[in-house]
């Protein structure tokens, strides 16, 4: 009789051992600043990259490249670069050397698209790091909208958990 | 007395097991003491302890809010909290026995806030381009009492009105308030904001039981005193203060204390003084730029930069050199630089 | 009596074991809730750091977002770099270093503030995209601000 006692005590504890590593030892750290730093990276990457101006395109702001290049994408743009290139081989090379200096060498995960469709294959734009945007994964993302001839161009920028 | 014969090893058995028995309660009861003990202590304990560590979160949590509200310049929030005592000092505030520093932040509050909601109010101060954010705090159980000449008077009228609707406001006349018309109407706290009506005031009729506190307002020499209750009514308490700005009269409403209000506003002014120094390095920088074109004369040495920094170099400030610094920089600004088609100074 | 000392012998060698559980749980919920606080204080300095107005472009005192203006960068580090600019940033930031980096076009690095912790035991960085204004030129550029906490 006494063991059943004894055992019904065992028993509690080992409960209360249980919940307490549950709730206390095992409980995820809140991301503050992870998820703040993904926000703010998502929202300020969008708005810097195109109030940019092109160091050598005529000075012309990276937003209105990519508003030629989407409104003439099978050209590849109409405005021509000081190196010969058009607005988006341009485009595309300026941000995929912005997206390497930045978010790659942080190692964040994240996809950036800009088009007028939202299919994928049909972006002008399309980078991703280990964060592909045909998979749905958690995060932060920020959508930006320029108006253009061929309808809203939509920048994408989303950074992965 | 047969039994006692009939069974002799009977009685000193059960004596035995009587003294036993007896051990063994007091043992129990001395066991029992140190276990009873031993669990209040703990409970004290720990329920010191998560008060503390409530505090301590709630505080922290205050500090988002805070930060949160400094940079949504413009708004009015009336944020749910749980019921709380905070204390407003100039550099930090208080939650049962945790304290957050307020770093360079410009917070005008009572020294004491209780309840379970806040009202925050930010506004940008310009002078005249934006030098910091002034964050005024409050509770609804804060009443603020406006009291002009009359209910037409225009610019009480306009104090009134520039607070935010949310506030627990009201606007009078100064015969209600000798008249003693007004009523406390359950408030814990009654501030009492007196404009061009005079330096003293007899206690108003009807408020021994609240706490009440007073500021009195001159607009047109633009200064503001604080009132103190005394035996003989509200008395003014500490130096009178220049405001240029609105953004600085009502930090004069919210903040209940003169030696925090100036403490506070030193820390504004001497942000004022660090901005402008900013402002004025920038102007040297892009200076050369500009010799030989319509710009030249704008940016180097700027004088109206120049008295600016000059005039807030110290606490309190030169107000006249301030004011008019800020009107010249402001008509640079717009009406000469803007029309030249040159960069702006702000 | 024998059989009471035991029990009671048991109750407290489990009070204790439990006692020493019940710290261990306290000792990491209280580090996780310093981690946290620290996190909190990037977040809070990195957002303070974003609106500071004496480095935000403004155009007639209409504040642009998620902008800095190049010259009055200049004139901040100038100024912070002075004993009363260190007096009031160091209220303000604390042990923190704010650099400025012009990402595109590439060159150009700017110190806003720097006040390292001797001995700290971690320096996380949250880093900020952010556009750089050139007056001058009316040129933006792409650069990144790092605030670097010390712990």
């Amino acid at each position: 009789m006494e063991i059943m006692g004894l055992m019904i005590i065992v028993i509690l504890v080992i409960v209360g051992v249980l919940f307490a590593v549950k709730f206390v030892v095992l409980k995820k750290p809140a991301e503050v600043r992870q998820t703040f730093s993904r926000t703010q990276m998502a929202s300020n990457f969008g708005l810097a990259l195109m109030s940019s101006t092109t160091a050598d395109c005529r000075g012309t702001a990276i937003k209105n490249l990519l508003i030629d290049c989407a409104e003439w994408p099978e050209a590849g743009g109409t405005i021509t670069c000081d190196d010969g290139r058009k607005s988006c081989a341009y485009v595309n090379a300026t941000i995929k050397d912005l997206l390497n200096q930045t978010l790659d060498v942080w190692k964040t995960r994240y996809y950036f698209t800009a088009g007028t469709s939202k299919a994928l294959d049909a972006q002008i734009i399309y980078f991703q790091n280990s964060c592909p945007a045909d998979k749905k994964l958690p995060g932060e993302s920020e959508s930006f909208f320029l108006p253009t001839n061929r309808g809203l161009l939509t920048l994408k920028m989303f950074v992965c958990e | 007395m047969t039994k006692r014969f009939r069974f002799p090893g009977r009685r000193s058995f059960g004596r035995k097991a009587q003294d036993e028995s007896q051990l063994n309660w007091i043992f129990i009861l001395i066991v029992g003491a140190v276990i009873l003990a031993f669990f209040t202590f703990i409970v004290v304990k720990q329920r010191a302890a998560s008060e503390a560590k409530f505090a301590g979160k709630v505080s922290q949590q205050l500090n988002t809010i805070l930060v949160g509200a400094k940079v949504s310049s413009g708004t009015v929030q009336d944020i749910p909290t749980p019921e709380l005592s905070i204390r407003f000092t100039c550099n930090d505030y208080y939650i049962g026995p945790a304290s957050q520093r307020l770093g360079g932040r410009i917070v005008f509050a009572p020294e004491f806030l209780e309840g379970d909601r806040l009202i925050t109010w930010t506004m940008d101060w310009n002078s005249p381009f934006k030098v910091t954010s002034f964050l005024y705090l409050t509770s609804p159980f804060v009443r603020y009492s406006i009291i002009g000449k009359s209910l037409d008077d225009p610019k009480t009228r306009n104090l009134f009105e520039s607070l935010p609707q949310k506030l627990n406001k009201r606007f009078f006349s100064i015969e209600d308030y000798n008249a003693g018309t007004i009523s406390e109407d359950g408030d814990k706290y009654v501030r009492f904001i007196f404009v061009d009506v005079g330096d003293s005031f007899n206690f108003p009729v009807g408020f021994d039981k609240v706490e009440i506190s007073g500021l009195t307002v001159n607009t047109n020499s633009h200064q503001l005193q604080f009132l103190v209750k005394s035996s003989s009514g509200l008395i003014t308490s500490g130096p009178k203060y220049t405001y240029i700005e609105p953004e600085v009269l009502y930090g004069g409403v919210f903040a209940d204390k003169y030696d925090n209000y100036e403490c506070i506003m030193k820390r504004a002014y001497s942000r004022l003084n660090m901005v402008s120094r900013v402002y004025l390095e920038r102007l040297n920088e892009i200076a050369p730029v500009y010799d030989a074109t319509n710009c030249e004369g704008f940016y180097r040495n700027n004088p109206n930069l120049d008295l600016l920094v000059k005039s807030t170099v110290n606490y309190p400030p030169d107000y006249p050199g301030v004011a008019d610094a800020k009107v010249a920089l402001e008509e640079t600004n717009i009406k000469k630089l803007q029309l030249l088609s040159c960069p702006l100074i702000y | 009596m024998g059989e009471t000392i035991a029990i009671m012998f048991v109750f407290f060698i489990l009070l204790v074991v439990g006692a020493v559980f019940y710290m261990n749980l306290q000792r990491t919920t209280v580090t996780r809730d310093i981690a946290e606080a620290y996190d909190l204080r990037a977040v809070e300095l990195a957002q303070t750091i974003s609106f500071l107005p004496e480095a935000q472009c403004t155009e007639s005192n209409v504040v642009k977002a998620s902008c800095f203006d190049i010259y009055k960068l200049i004139g901040l580090s100038k100024v912070a770099a002075t004993p009363q600019g260190r007096d009031l940033y160091s209220n303000e930031f604390g042990n923190t270093k704010i650099l400025l980096v012009k990402v595109y076009p590439v060159g150009g690095e700017w110190t806003l503030y720097s006040n390292p912790k001797a001995n700290f035991t971690n320096a996380p960085v949250t880093h900020i995209p952010i556009a750089l204004y050139n007056t001058t030129s009316d040129k933006y550029y792409f650069g990144v601000l790092e605030v670097t906490t010390y712990q």
